[in-house]
């Protein structure tokens, strides 16, 4: 293809000087220079590859074009003046051959370069592309991971359990208290709707993150009759700061579980929140039977989802212990940078 | 007259059964129960014909409560559930029935109806009784080692997470279980309870003894490849030559 566009042009030169060109000898010279640019361009892009006009190396990559451009340019006429007398179309010509290849390299040297560039040009060009392609297929993998993170956030404050059993014990409180039943469908719609307004925001104020824990434990009090007592007491200059959302309420639903609701006569729930050099610190206490033996903790999904959020959130920048507390009961405390909301 | 129990461990869930079981004149309700270790107790003690029984329960949840209960006291079951795709399956693959919370009276009396035909037609070793007991197995089968070992002494049922035990002595058709101060005496072989517990867990060190491999603290070698094992509390114990080679893998992993 490339011989034949270059066919035509060396055909029409050839008509302005007033020369009629034998067929043969129109083929002959583009084939060979397009030969030889297919295998010469082939060094051309692994240098374009090897030396990429990227930023930060272009004065390199540029110097090492410029000179492979002269070489490979200078190459390639030489070789078709070695080609073209070879093939004999020479014979008519007047000139001693040194002069007439010169002449040839030189009259050459012109489009070779400019071959050259359109070939490195390409190679950039079609490497753009790829990468662009790449970029956009990583980073719209990389979407579907975080909005999948987001949902399983979601799925895990509001587990599926969690909701049905709370419809259900709505449907108990109907026949006997309305108002309670009204109460607790209210508290759950709240709760739905904090939940649907933090996808998608890591970070939430403390304030909002007990506003939504309030809704939380008003029907876990609701579920659990009057076996679950409850004491949140939040410094106020805490209130302002910054935390993952809904962060606590998987630790709270873990120390109801396992803390209180096995017990008949129920139990007592802490929740704490201080500034301390630097650093927030939360605290879920329950006086149930903590964790038991010597064994490391057996978890359950809630605080592994925790974990791994923690850590992708602040590295090695945050606490989060498990304890037995003296006195009986587990411990869970959460220490994370201090931040405010409006810093 | 059909004798009922309740086990949920939520209270608004056991007032919703007891107040549409309220208007059943021939069901009798005879307890109810907030966990599952309360339930094995009193489906032991009370046998009662009909079960409610919640699946999802903290500690011993409602497969556990099944599989700790002694077979012939098997009541006939109706499972309630909230949402539990895992059990949701088994039931489907059994054929058993179960209620969706929250559910309301013509499905609770659907359920109830299909107990009551079963319980007057096929009794103890009814299709569904069978049914019932496929799915305890199966179930057994796929957890492949106990998370949980049944301890049954003077009208008093003791349940044991495996990684509580310190260490296991056996005598004859029984084993001493040893729970930090305490012990309890299961009736269980050493042979069945090595293939019962995880051997990535557990290892049999003699031939009367298994110790966590969590607890151990120090191995120190006496004579003949055979060693004392030292645990975190100073217990000594001896291995036996046939059943040092796990431990001398262990020392060997460093």
């Amino acid at each position: 293809m490339v011989a034949i566009f270059f066919a035509s042009q060396t055909w029409l030169s050839a008509m302005y000087s007033g020369r009629t060109p034998s067929f043969a000898n129109i083929v002959r010279y583009p084939i060979t220079d397009a030969s030889l640019w297919a295998g010469l361009g082939l060094v051309a892009i692994a240098l374009a590859r090897r030396f990429p006009l990227e930023h930060g190396r272009v004065a390199r990559s540029l110097a090492v074009h410029a000179l492979a451009a002269l070489v490979l340019s200078l190459l390639q006429g030489w070789l078709s003046f070695a080609i073209f007398q070879k093939l004999g179309l020479f014979a008519a010509a007047q000139m001693p051959p040194a002069r007439l290849g010169a002449l040839l390299v030189l009259g050459k040297l012109h489009t070779n370069l400019l071959t050259y560039a359109a070939i490195v040009g390409v190679v950039h060009l079609i490497d753009y592309y790829r990468k662009y392609r790449d970029r956009e297929l990583a980073s719209s993998r990389l979407e579907a991971k975080l909005a999948r993170a987001e949902l399983e956030v979601l799925k895990m404050q509001l587990h599926p359990h969690f909701l049905f059993n709370t419809l259900h014990a709505i449907s108990t409180l109907m026949h006997r208290d309305v108002e309670a039943a009204d109460r607790m469908l209210s508290r759950l719609s709240d709760l739905l709707r904090l939940a649907m307004e933090d996808v998608g925001s890591q970070e939430v104020t403390l304030q909002h993150e007990m506003e939504f824990l309030g809704r939380y434990l008003e029907i876990e009090q609701t579920r659990f009759a009057d076996r679950l007592r409850v004491t949140v007491s939040v410094a106020p200059e805490t209130l302002d700061a910054l935390v993952p959302s809904l962060v606590l309420q998987p630790l709270v639903e873990n120390a109801i579980r396992h803390g209180i609701a096995p017990r008949a006569g129920g139990g007592a729930l802490e929740i704490l929140a201080s500034r301390r050099d630097g650093m927030l610190r939360l605290e879920v206490r329950d006086d149930g039977p903590g964790l038991p033996g010597a064994s490391p903790p057996k978890t359950g999904v809630g605080i592994a989802n925790t974990r791994a959020r923690l850590e992708q959130l602040y590295g090695a920048a945050h606490r989060f212990e498990m304890t037995n507390r003296p006195e009986g009961g587990l411990a869970i405390l959460l220490e994370v940078p201090y931040r405010g909301a409006a810093s | 007259m059909i004798r009922a129990l309740i086990v949920d461990d939520e209270p608004l869930a056991r007032e919703k059964i007891r107040m549409l079981l309220a208007g059943e004149a021939d069901v009798e309700l005879v307890g109810e129960c907030g966990d599952g270790a309360q339930a094995v107790a009193a489906i032991e003690k009370l046998g009662p014909d009909l079960v409610f029984l919640d699946v999802q329960m903290p500690e011993v949840d409602g497969f556990g409560v099944l599989d700790a209960v002694r077979r012939e006291r098997l009541p006939a079951v109706i499972f309630v559930t909230a949402y539990d795709r895992y059990a949701l399956k088994a039931f489907e693959v059994h054929a058993l029935d179960y209620l969706l919370k929250p559910f309301d009276r013509d499905r609770f009396q659907a359920a109830l109806d299909r107990a009551r035909a079963e319980m007057t037609r096929g009794g103890d070793d009814g299709p569904v009784m069978r049914r019932l007991l496929q799915m305890i197995d199966g179930l057994r089968a796929e957890r492949r080692y106990a998370s949980r070992l049944v301890v049954r002494e003077s009208g008093r049922i003791t349940f044991l997470r495996a990684d509580e035990i310190d260490y296991i002595e056996g005598a004859g058709n029984y084993a001493r279980l040893h729970v930090g101060k305490q012990n309890h005496l299961l009736r269980e072989t050493m042979k069945t309870l090595e293939g019962r517990l995880d051997p990535e867990k557990f290892a049999r060190i003699h031939r009367s003894i298994i110790v966590n491999l969590d607890r151990i603290r120090r191995l120190e070698s006496s004579f003949h490849g055979e060693y004392i094992v030292i645990l975190a509390d100073g217990v000594r114990l001896g291995s036996s030559r046939g059943y040092s080679e796990r431990l001398q893998r262990l020392a060997a992993e460093g």
